[in-house]
C-alpha cells in the first residue's frame, strides 16, 4: 500500500524576514524527494516543521489525514537532523536495541566496526558517529524518513553504501532529502525542489538551478 | 517490551543530570540530617531551584540531542514531567529518611 505524506500552507517568519511562505511538498512511499536550497534558505526549518519540533503555521497530513506533531508517530516518520543527535554515552549497541536493528548487518556492511558493538559513540571518529546515525535512521522501521543532510561528514566511499542503502530502503519508505551534494541528490532523487525565497519551486535540470540562482551561471 | 523501552529511554534523559541530582538531593538529606525540619522550607525552594536550572542547562547544551528521543516519540514535555517527578520523589524519600534518622 502506497502512503502520502504532504506539506503545505507554511508560513514562517523571523524577524519579519520570510523564511517559508509558499510550500507544497508530496513524498510518497517509493520515492525519493530531493530539497535543494542556499544556506539558510529554511530548509531545515522546514523539515522541523514537518517532524513536529518546530512550530510555525502550516499543513501536514499523511494519507490525507492531519497531523500536528507527527513524531509522536515514530512508525511513520523519522528524522536525521544535520548534527549529532545520539546522546555520546551510549554504546552502538544500546543504540540499536533501542532502534531494534540488527548490529551484525551493521558489522558486516561496515567491517571496521564489527566487534566495537560496546563502544560509546563518542569514542568514534565524527565520521564514524554521522554513519551510525544515518544508519539507523534509515534502517529503522517508519514509512517516511526526513534526511538532513545524510551526506555531510562523511568519505565518498561511505557516501556510496549510505546511497545503496537509501536506494534498497525505498521500496518501502518514502524519503525527502536535502544536502549540498547536488548531483547525488540529482542521481537518487525522483524529484527534486528548489527552496528559493520561501518558496518551493520544482526543477527538472541544471538550467533550472542556475536560472534560479543556485548554481553559478556558465 | 514497549513500556521497557520507554523506561529505559526516559532513563536515559535522566542521566543528562542524574549525578547533579543525586548529589542535591544527599546534601539536602544531610542538611536536614544536621539541621532539624526547620530547614526544610529552604532545601525544598532549593531543590525546585536546582531542578529549573537543570532543565535551563539541559535545554541549553543538549537542543539537537532531543532529537533521539523524538525518533522514538518521546516529547520534550513528556521527558521532562517523568524525570523531575522521579527526581522530587526521590529528594522526598530522602528527606522522610533523615528526618526519621534525626528522630531516633
Amino acid at each position: 500500500m502506497k502512503h502520502t505524506l504532504e506539506i503545505s500552507g507554511c508560513r514562517l517568519l523571523f524577524d519579519e524576514r520570510v523564511i517559508l511562505s509558499d510550500i507544497y511538498l508530496k513524498v510518497e512511499t517509493g520515492n525519493i524527494v530531493g530539497l535543494l536550497g542556499y544556506n539558510g534558505s529554511g530548509k531545515s526549518c522546514l523539515m522541523r516543521g514537518i517532524f513536529g519540533t518546530l512550530a510555525y503555521e502550516k499543513s501536514v497530513s499523511m494519507d490525507g489525514i492531519s497531523i500536528y506533531k507527527a513524531y509522536q508517530q515514530p512508525r511513520r516518520i523519522r528524522y536525521l537532523p544535520q548534527h549529532h543527535f545520539i546522546p555520546k554515552w551510549l554504546t552502538l549497541q544500546r543504540i540499536f536495541r533501542d532502534f531494534s536493528i540488527d548490529f551484525s548487518a551493521f558489522a558486516q556492511l561496515f567491517p571496521e566496526l564489527k566487534d566495537r558493538e560496546k563502544v560509546r559513540i563518542d569514542h568514534l571518529s565524527s565520521g564514524m558517529h554521522r554513519l551510525v546515525e544515518i544508519y539507523v535512521i534509515l534502517k529503522s522501521e517508519t514509512q517516511f524518513i526526513l534526511l538532513d543532510e545524510p551526506f555531510t561528514h562523511i568519505s565518498p566511499i561511505q557516501m556510496n553504501m549510505i546511497e545503496n542503502i537509501i536506494t534498497s530502503e525505498v521500496v518501502n519508505k518514502g524519503f525527502l532529502v536535502t544536502d549540498h551534494m547536488y548531483r547525488r541528490i540529482q542521481r537518487i532523487c525522483t524529484q527534486i525542489y528548489l527552496l528559493s525565497d520561501g518558496k518551493t519551486v520544482l526543477v527538472k535540470e541544471n538550467d533550472d538551478l542556475r536560472r534560479l540562482g543556485y548554481l553559478p551561471s556558465e | 517490551m514497549k513500556i521497557i523501552r520507554m523506561i529505559r529511554l526516559v532513563f536515559t534523559f535522566y542521566q543528562y543530570f542524574i549525578w547533579v541530582s543525586v548529589f542535591i538531593n544527599l546534601s539536602c538529606a544531610f542538611f536536614l540530617w544536621k539541621n532539624g525540619i526547620s530547614a526544610y522550607s529552604a532545601l525544598f525552594w532549593f531543590k525546585i531551584f536546582t531542578m529549573g536550572a537543570s532543565l535551563y542547562l539541559t535545554n541549553e547544551s543538549r537542543k539537537e540531542e532531543y532529537y533521539y528521543f523524538f525518533n522514538h516519540g518521546i516529547s520534550k514535555k513528556a521527558l521532562w514531567i517523568s524525570t523531575l517527578t522521579f527526581d522530587l520523589l526521590l529528594f522526598f524519600v530522602l528527606m522522610i529518611f533523615a528526618y526519621n534518622l534525626r528522630s531516633n
